[in-house]
C-alpha cells in the first residue's frame, strides 16, 4: 500500500516538477551560450541570467509551497474524504508525502548542480576541472585520514535528517492547525514558529550544557573533527523528527475532524 | 453473524453542539436502509463515524464487529455528499486509482456504468459538469462489491433519468450479505426500495422500523409519516 | 405491463396482487418460467427482499412452485388459478357493492344498474 500511495503522490507532485526542471534545463543551455564576459553584461544576457537565477530559486520555493500544499490539500481538506477512507493506516499518508517531498528536494539539488555545470561548460576546461576536483579530494583527505570517509557520510545523512526534520515539523505545524474550528491557518503558523522556537532553545542548551563540557572550541591543524559532537546534533534532530511524526500521526489517526 | 453496523450509546460533539446524542442502533446485512431525517440532524455525522473520519467523544461504533479502521474500510463504500475527488485526474485514471487500492473494485462494472452514462473515460475530472462528477463518484462507490454502503445524499443533485438509474443499480448491486444505507430528505422517490428506515433528529433516533409495517399498521407511506413526525 | 405501486400499502401485498392479475391475465400463463428474483425486483423498481417476500407468500398460496433444480413456475393447476379468479372477482365484487351501498343504491337497483351497463359494454 504504501508502494501504490508513493506511486500516486510523485505522478501528482511531477506535474509541477517535471515541467520546471526541463525549463531549468532549458534556460542553463540558453545561458551556457551566452559566452558571459565577467566585466561587461549586455543587458539581453542580464535578463536571461536573472530569468535563470529566478527559475532556480523557484524550484526550490516550488518544493516549499508542493510539500505544504500536497499535505493540507490531499489530505485535510475535501480530497481527504477521498484518501483517509482509502483501507491504508494514516502513517503510510505520512511516510509517502515525506518520501516524496524528500526526494522532489534531492532532485532539484541535482538539478541546480547540473544546470550550474552546464552553464559553466563553456569556459570550463574538463581535464583541468577534474585535476582541480582531485586536488580538493586530497587536501580534504590529508586533513581527514581515512576518516573523510566518515565525513562524508555524516554529512549526507546529516543532511537528510534535517531535511526530514523540517518537512515533519511543516506537516506537524499544519495537523496542529487542523485542530482549531476557526483558524486554522493562524494556529498552523503559530505552531511552526512555538515549535521551531522551543526546538531551537532545547537544541542550545543540550550543546552547551551538556556536550559542551566535553569540547573545546579549538580546531587547529592538528584537532580532529568533532564527528561526536555532529552525531549528538544529527542524533538530537532525528529525536525531534520522530516526535514530531508521531504527533502528526496521533492527530490523524484521533483528531480527525474533517469539514 | 454480527450486525453489519452497530452503535452503542455513540456521542459526538462540537464544542457544544451535540451532533449525535447517544445513539443506539444495530443494522442487520441484506437490507437496504434509509437513514431519515432534516438537515443537520445527524446523519452525515454518523456516516462519517463509521468511516473513522471522525473519532467518537463516547460511546463506540463497529463495523462488522470491529472498531472503525484499515479492517473495516476494506469492506465500506462510502459516497459523500461533496465533490471529493482531485481533480487533476481522469475518469480512467480515478478508476484505475480505486482498483489499486480496493481489492473488490469491480473495474469492468464501472466501464459498464460509464458507458451507460455516456461518460468519457478519458475526460478530466476537473472538466466534468457537476452533474456528471456526481455520476462518477457514485460509479467509483457502487463498483465496489463491499459489505457496506454508506451513500449521503445520493440522489438529491440529479435529475430524475439518473435517480432511476441510481435505484436500479443499487437494487442490482443487492447481495444477502451486503447492507446499504441511504441517507437523504428525498424520501418519496426511494421509500420503494426500502426494507428499513431510522428516523432522526437533533442526533438522537426517534423510531427506526421495517417499512411494510410502516404501511400495515399505520396505512401510510413513509414519506406521509415522515411529514407528521417531522412537522415544522 | 408495467407495475403500478402505491407507497402508502404495503409493497409486498401490492406485488401479490399485481402478479396474481398478471397470472388471471394471461401474461404470466401456467407453466411460465417466471425470472430470478433479483430480476423481477429490479424490473419492478422494488427491493429484492420484498419481492421475496411476494414471492413466498404466492408460493403458501399455492400459485407459484419452486423447483429444486430449475427455478420458480407459475402452477399448472388450472383449478387452482380458477379458484384464485374467483375470490379475487369476488373481492371486486363486494367491495363495489359497499361502495354503491354507501352512496345510497339498494340491491335491486345495483343488479339494475349492472345489467344494463353490461348491455352498453358489449
Amino acid at each position: 500500500m504504501l508502494g501504490k500511495l508513493l506511486k500516486y503522490e510523485i505522478k501528482a507532485t511531477s506535474r509541477v516538477f517535471l515541467p520546471l526542471y526541463s525549463v531549468l534545463i532549458v534556460f542553463s543551455i540558453i545561458n551556457c551560450f551566452m559566452n558571459f564576459n565577467p566585466d561587461y553584461f549586455s543587458t539581453s544576457q542580464f535578463i536571461s541570467l536573472t530569468l535563470y537565477i529566478l527559475i532556480l530559486a523557484g524550484m526550490f520555493v516550488a518544493s516549499i509551497i508542493v510539500m505544504i500544499q500536497r499535505f493540507y490539500k490531499n489530505l485535510l481538506s475535501e480530497e481527504g474524504y477521498l484518501m483517509f477512507t482509502l483501507p491504508v493506516e494514516s502513517w503510510k499518508h505520512i511516510v509517502s508525502k515525506l518520501i516524496t517531498t524528500l526526494m522532489w528536494i534531492v532532485l532539484s539539488c541535482i538539478m541546480a548542480l547540473l544546470s550550474i555545470l552546464i552553464i559553466a561548460s563553456q569556459g570550463i576546461n574538463f581535464p583541468e576541472f577534474f585535476a582541480d576536483i582531485r586536488m580538493i579530494w586530497d587536501t580534504a583527505y590529508s586533513y581527514f585520514g581515512a576518516s573523510l570517509y566518515h565525513f562524508i557520510i555524516q554529512m549526507i545523512i546529516g543532511f537528510i535528517v534535517a531535511m526530514v526534520s523540517g518537512i515533519l515539523l511543516i506537516y506537524v505545524s499544519i495537523a496542529i492547525g487542523h485542530l482549531s474550528n476557526n483558524h486554522k491557518k493562524l494556529l498552523s503558523i503559530g505552531a511552526f514558529i512555538g515549535i521551531y522556537t522551543v526546538g531551537q532553545i532545547i537544541s542550545a542548551t543540550l550543546f552547551i550544557g551538556n556536550f559542551g563540557h566535553r569540547f573545546e572550541f579549538r580546531i587547529t591543524q592538528q584537532s580532529p573533527f568533532p564527528f561526536t559532537l555532529v552525531w549528538q546534533a544529527i542524533g538530537v534532530s532525528a529525536a525531534f523528527a520522530a516526535i514530531y511524526f508521531v504527533i502528526t500521526n496521533i492527530i490523524l489517526n484521533k483528531r480527525l475532524n474533517l469539514e | 453473524m454480527s450486525p453489519i453496523l452497530e452503535c452503542i450509546n455513540l456521542k459526538k460533539s462540537f464544542g457544544s453542539k451535540h451532533a449525535v446524542a447517544g445513539v443506539n442502533l444495530k443494522v442487520e446485512r441484506g437490507r437496504i436502509v434509509g437513514l431519515l431525517g432534516p438537515n443537520g440532524s445527524g446523519k452525515t455525522t454518523i456516516i462519517k463515524l463509521a468511516n473513522s473520519l471522525l473519532t467518537p467523544t463516547s460511546g463506540e461504533i463497529l463495523i462488522d464487529g470491529k472498531k472503525p479502521g484499515v479492517e473495516t474500510k476494506k469492506i465500506v463504500s462510502y459516497l459523500p455528499e461533496k465533490t471529493y475527488l482531485n481533480n487533476w485526474m481522469r475518469v480512467q485514471q480515478i478508476i484505475e486509482f480505486f482498483s489499486d487500492f480496493y481489492s473488490d473494485f469491480n473495474t469492468q462494472k464501472a466501464y459498464d456504468m460509464l458507458k451507460r452514462l455516456n461518460l468519457d473515460p478519458k475526460e478530466k475530472l476537473k472538466n466534468l459538469s457537476k452533474g456528471n462528477r456526481e455520476k462518477v463518484q457514485l460509479i467509483l462507490v457502487m463498483s465496489r462489491e463491499a459489505q457496506l454502503y454508506l451513500l449521503d445524499e445520493p440522489i438529491g443533485g440529479v435529475d430524475p433519468a439518473t435517480r432511476d438509474y441510481i435505484l436500479e443499480t443499487i437494487i442490482s448491486n443487492y447481495s444477502e450479505n451486503a447492507t446499504v444505507i441511504i441517507s437523504t430528505h428525498l424520501i418519496s422517490d426511494i421509500e420503494k426500495i426500502l426494507d428499513d428506515v431510522i428516523f432522526i433528529k437533533d442526533g438522537q433516533i426517534l423510531l427506526t422500523s421495517k417499512v411494510d409495517n410502516i404501511r400495515d399498521e399505520k396505512g401510510k407511506s413513509v414519506d406521509a409519516l415522515f411529514r407528521e413526525v417531522f412537522k415544522c | 405491463m408495467p407495475w403500478d405501486l402505491k407507497s402508502d400499502r404495503p409493497i409486498y401485498t401490492q406485488l401479490i396482487e399485481q402478479i396474481e392479475l398478471k397470472i388471471l391475465s394471461g401474461e404470466f400463463p401456467p407453466g411460465t418460467r417466471l425470472p430470478s428474483v433479483r430480476d423481477m425486483a429490479q424490473e419492478a423498481s422494488v427491493n429484492p427482499n420484498t419481492m421475496q417476500r411476494a414471492l413466498a407468500k404466492l408460493e403458501e398460496d399455492g400459485l407459484v412452485v419452486t423447483h429444486r433444480t430449475s427455478g420458480r413456475t407459475i402452477t399448472e393447476d388450472a383449478d387452482m388459478i380458477k379458484q384464485v379468479k374467483y375470490q379475487l372477482a369476488e373481492k371486486q365484487i363486494v367491495e363495489f357493492i359497499e361502495k354503491m351501498q354507501f352512496m345510497g343504491f339498494e340491491k335491486r337497483e345495483i343488479l339494475t344498474l349492472i345489467t344494463k351497463m353490461l348491455e352498453e359494454m358489449k
